[in-house]
C-alpha cells in the first residue's frame, strides 16, 4: 500500500517536472515599447519563434525604454528590437558616440547579446507643418532660433532624455522651451495647428500622410538609431538564429512602409508582420485574433488584475482595521501611511512596483492592491470606532465577550460603511487597472494604448467604455449584495454607502 | 446556595476614584435578596457608578464587594455577568438584530440548545405583555414602550438571580411607564430575582423598591425600607424630596 502511495507521488512529480521543464524550454516571451514600430518588430519576432513551433507570451506595450530593458535584464522577457542611439544614451548611459562594437562588447557584459541589425535607421528629427514651412521657409534645425514664438511639443521620452531636447536645444543655441505630448497626439495636434515642432522618427508613416516636414539636422546632432533584436545572451543558439530572421532585411522605406501600412490603412499589426515575414520565406501561422476576442481576453484580465487585488486589500485591510481601530496612536498614523500611498499618482506606483516584482501582472497586482487598502481602512475604523457606546456597554453588562462584542454588534454596525469602502475600492481598481498594460500587466488599459498608438479613436473608446462599464456593473453588484446581507433600515442610517460612487 | 443568603450584593467600605476626585468613598450596603432595591439621590452621587461596581464594569479602588455569595472574579468576567442581567435607560437594543435575536443571541452563545431556548422566549414575551409576531420584527418598528419590555426580557433571558436597571424607564410617556412599572411588579413576584435598580424618579422608587439605598455626597447616607425612611429621614436630600412630593 505505502509503495503504491509513493509510486503514485512520484509518478506525478515526474510528471509536473516534465510540464514545467517543457513550458521553460518552449516559451520565449517577446518584449516592445509602447510605439507602433516597435510593436510590429516584436510581432515579427514573436510570429518566427511560432511558426518554428515555439510558444511565444507577448509582453508589449511596455512603457519606455528602462522598464523594458530591465525586464530583459531580468529575464522577464527574453528578446525585444531596441535602437543603437537609445542602448548608447539611455542605457549604457554614455555621451561618447559608440560603434556597434562597442555597444556589442557593453551589453555582453550584462548578458544581453545583439543580434544582426536589421538595416534601417530610424533616428530622432524634428517636423514641421508643411504650411509652415511654406511661410516661414523653414527647412533646417538651426533655422528655429530664429522664431522664438513656435510652440514646441515633444514625446516624454525625447523631453527627459540625454541626447533629447536639452542636449539638442544647447546644440543648436535655440531660445524655446518645450513641453510633454504623447506621440500620436502631437501628429494630430500639429495638423490642427494648435502645436508647431514636434519630435518624429525618420520612419515614421505619418510624415506623408499628415504632410510633414522634417528638417534638416544641419548641425549633425541626432546620432544613429539602427533598430537592432537583443536578446538574453543564454538563449539558445537555435533560437538566436531565429531571431535573426530579418537582418538587414528592413531599409528606412520598407519599415516606414510596414509603419504606413498599420498607422494609415489601420491593418492589424500582426497581419502586416505575417505578410512581411512571407518575403523572407517564412509561412507564418499566426492566426490574426479579432477584436471581440481581444476584448473578452482583455476584460477578464481586467477583472483578474482588478479582484486580486481587492479581495487581497478587503482582507488585509479590514484585519488591519480590526486590529488597530481601538489604539487611536496605532490607527492614525497606519490611515496617514494609506493615505500617502494614495497621493502616488498610480503611473508612478506602478512603475515603482517594476524594480521590485519585474512586469506583468504581480506588480500589477500589488499596486492596485497597495491603492486600494486605504478606503476601506478609513471607513472600518472610522465606523468601528463610532459604533454607539451606549449598545457596547449593554454588550459588555450583558456578557457578551469582546470578540462576541466585535463580531455581533460592532461588524454588523458597521457593516454599510465598511461595504461603502469596498466599494469605493473597487472602483478606484477597475479604473487604475487601465494603466496596468504601462508594464505589461494586460487588461483594457492595452486596448486603450494600442489605441493612442495607432491613432484608433475607435479602440480608444471601447477600451475606455469596457471599464467604465465594468465599474457600473460591479457598483449594481455590490449595491445587490448589500441589499441581500444589510437590513434595510441599517443601510439607510449610514449615509455614505448610498450615494453611488460612480458619478 | 444564592438564593439562601439573606443579601444578594454585599458593599463593604467600597470607594470609587474617577478622574480627579473620588465619586464616593466608605459605601457600606447590604442588599436584600429577591427584593427590589432603588439606588436614589441627587445627580453626580454616583447612583450609576455604585451600580456599575455590581458587575464588573468598574472595580472600586477601595474596599470590598460580593456579588451572590462570591468575590468578582478577576477573568472570564463575561461569565460571571451572565449571571447577572443588565437593562439601561432607552432600552437599548442592537437595531441590526431582530427582536428574537436581541433577546436569545447571548443564549445561542451561551451553548444553550434551541428546546431550552425557544419555551424561555415564549415565556418572557408573555409575561411582559409581548406579542410572539413580534419576533421577527427590528426594534426600530416597536413603539418606546413595546421597546423597553424587549430590553426587560432580554435582561431575564439567561434567568439571573440578580437584575441590574439604570433608569430603564426614564426615557418613555407617563402612561407607558406606568404599564412598565406595573408589569415589572407583576414580573418581579412570579420569578422573585432580586434587582437593583438606579432612579432619578422618587415616586418610581417608592412605587418599585422594598429597599431603599440614598447616596449622598460622599457615599450612602441612609438605607432601609421605604417605612424606615419615610418615619425618620436622614438626609437633607430625603427630606426635602418628601416635602415635594406631599406637597405636590
Amino acid at each position: 500500500m505505502k509503495s503504491l502511495v509513493l509510486l503514485i507521488l512520484a509518478s506525478v512529480l515526474i510528471v509536473v517536472t516534465a510540464i514545467a521543464g517543457c513550458g521553460q524550454k518552449e516559451t520565449y516571451v517577446i518584449g516592445s515599447k509602447q510605439h507602433t514600430e516597435s510593436h510590429i518588430l516584436g510581432e515579427l519576432l514573436a510570429q518566427t519563434l511560432e511558426t518554428a513551433g515555439y510558444t511565444v507570451d507577448r509582453k508589449f506595450n511596455l512603457g519606455g525604454t528602462k522598464i523594458v530593458f530591465n525586464a530583459l535584464e531580468q529575464g522577464d522577457i527574453h528578446a525585444y528590437a531596441e535602437y543603437s542611439g537609445t542602448i548608447q544614451e539611455v542605457i549604457l548611459q554614455e555621451t561618447r558616440t559608440l560603434t556597434l562594437d562597442e555597444i556589442t562588447a557593453a551589453l555582453a557584459k550584462l548578458g544581453i547579446q545583439t543580434l544582426e541589425p536589421l538595416g534601417f535607421n530610424n533616428s530622432y528629427a524634428m517636423g514641421i507643418h508643411e504650411d509652415l514651412a511654406t511661410e516661414t521657409g523653414l527647412s533646417k534645425v538651426s533655422e528655429l532660433a530664429n522664431y522664438p514664438d513656435l510652440r514646441f511639443y515633444f514625446s516624454h521620452e525625447f523631453l527627459e532624455r540625454d541626447d533629447g531636447y536639452p542636449s539638442m536645444r544647447a546644440h543648436y543655441g535655440l531660445p524655446q522651451s518645450a513641453d510633454g505630448i504623447e506621440h500620436a497626439l502631437a501628429l494630430r495636434a500639429i495638423v490642427a495647428r494648435e502645436i508647431d515642432v514636434t519630435d518624429l522618427y525618420t520612419t515614421d508613416a505619418e510624415i506623408d500622410h499628415f504632410n510633414l516636414v522634417v528638417l534638416e539636422d544641419d548641425l549633425e546632432f541626432f546620432p544613429k538609431y539602427l533598430a537592432i533584436p537583443i536578446v538574453r545572451s543564454d538563449l539558445p543558439q537555435e533560437v538566436k538564429q531565429l531571431l535573426n530572421v530579418a537582418a538587414n532585411a528592413l531599409s528606412d522605406t520598407t519599415m516606414a512602409g510596414l509603419n504606413y501600412k498599420v498607422h494609415i490603412e489601420e491593418q492589424p499589426i500582426s497581419d502586416v508582420a505575417k505578410e512581411f515575414l512571407a518575403t523572407l520565406n517564412v509561412r507564418s501561422t499566426h492566426e490574426t485574433t479579432t477584436l471581440f476576442d481581444k476584448l473578452v481576453e482583455r476584460t477578464i484580465e481586467h477583472l483578474y488584475l482588478a479582484g486580486i487585488a481587492l479581495f487581497a486589500a478587503t482582507l488585509v485591510a479590514l484585519s488591519i482595521s480590526i486590529a488597530v481601530y481601538s489604539i487611536p496612536w496605532l490607527s492614525k498614523p497606519i490611515a496617514y501611511v494609506a493615505g500617502l500611498l494614495q497621493t502616488i499618482p498610480s503611473l508612478a506606483l506602478l512603475a515603482l512596483m517594476v524594480p521590485l516584482f519585474g512586469i506583468g501582472k504581480l506588480p500589477a497586482i500589488v499596486a492596485l492592491f497597495l491603492y486600494s487598502l486605504l478606503p476601506i481602512i478609513r471607513t472600518t475604523v472610522t465606523a468601528l470606532s463610532t459604533v454607539d457606546p451606549v449598545l457596547l456597554q449593554v454588550a459588555e453588562g450583558l456578557g457578551y465577550t469582546r470578540t462576541q462584542s466585535l463580531v455581533h454588534v460592532k461588524l454588523p454596525l458597521s457593516m454599510p460603511a465598511i461595504f461603502a469602502g469596498i466599494r469605493i475600492s473597487a472602483i478606484i481598481c477597475i479604473g487604475t487597472a487601465t494603466l496596468a498594460a504601462f508594464i505589461g500587466g494586460g487588461g483594457l488599459g492595452d486596448l486603450i494604448f494600442q489605441g493612442l498608438q495607432l491613432d484608433d479613436t475607435r479602440l480608444i473608446l471601447i477600451g475606455a467604455a469596457s471599464a467604465a462599464l465594468m465599474a457600473i456593473i460591479v457598483e449594481l453588484l455590490f449595491e445587490g449584495v448589500e441589499k441581500l446581507i444589510i437590513p434595510g433600515h441599517i443601510a439607510a442610517a449610514n449615509k455614505i454607502s448610498n450615494e453611488p460612487v460612480v458619478a | 446556595m444564592a438564593s439562601d443568603l439573606p443579601h444578594c450584593v454585599q458593599f463593604q467600605n467600597a470607594g470609587k476614584f474617577l478622574g480627579e476626585d473620588w465619586v464616593f468613598r466608605g459605601v457600606d450596603a447590604n442588599v436584600p435578596n429577591a427584593q427590589v432595591t432603588a439606588i436614589i439621590g441627587a445627580s453626580g452621587s454616583g447612583k450609576t457608578t455604585l451600580l456599575r461596581l455590581i458587575n464588573g464594569l468598574y472595580r472600586p479602588d477601595e474596599g470590598d464587594i460580593k456579588v451572590l455569595g462570591e468575590d468578582i472574579p478577576q477573568k472570564n468576567q463575561h461569565l460571571f455577568r451572565r449571571k447577572i442581567g443588565y437593562a439601561v435607560q432607552g432600552a437599548g437594543l442592537f437595531p441590526h438584530m431582530t427582536i428574537e435575536s436581541n433577546i436569545t443571541k447571548l443564549a445561542k452563545l451561551d451553548g444553550w440548545t434551541q428546546e431550552r431556548i425557544q419555551p424561555r422566549l415564549d415565556e418572557l414575551l408573555e409575561l411582559t405583555g409581548l406579542e410572539i409576531e413580534m419576533k421577527e420584527r427590528y426594534p426600530h418598528e416597536l413603539s418606546g414602550g413595546q421597546q423597553h419590555r424587549v430590553s426587560l426580557c432580554r435582561a431575564l433571558m439567561l434567568e439571573p438571580k440578580l437584575l441590574l436597571l439604570d433608569e430603564p424607564f426614564s426615557a418613555i410617556d407617563a402612561i407607558t411607564r406606568n404599564e412598565i412599572q406595573d408589569s415589572f411588579i407583576e414580573l418581579q413576584r412570579k420569578l422573585a430575582f432580586s434587582a437593583v435598580l438606579v432612579t432619578h424618579d422618587f415616586r418610581e422608587a417608592t412605587k418599585l423598591a422594598h429597599y431603599l439605598l440614598v447616596l449622598g455626597d460622599d457615599g450612602v447616607e441612609q438605607q432601609g425600607t421605604l417605612q424606615d425612611l419615610l418615619d425618620n429621614p436622614a438626609s437633607s436630600f430625603l427630606q426635602e424630596l418628601i416635602e415635594t412630593e406631599t406637597s405636590a
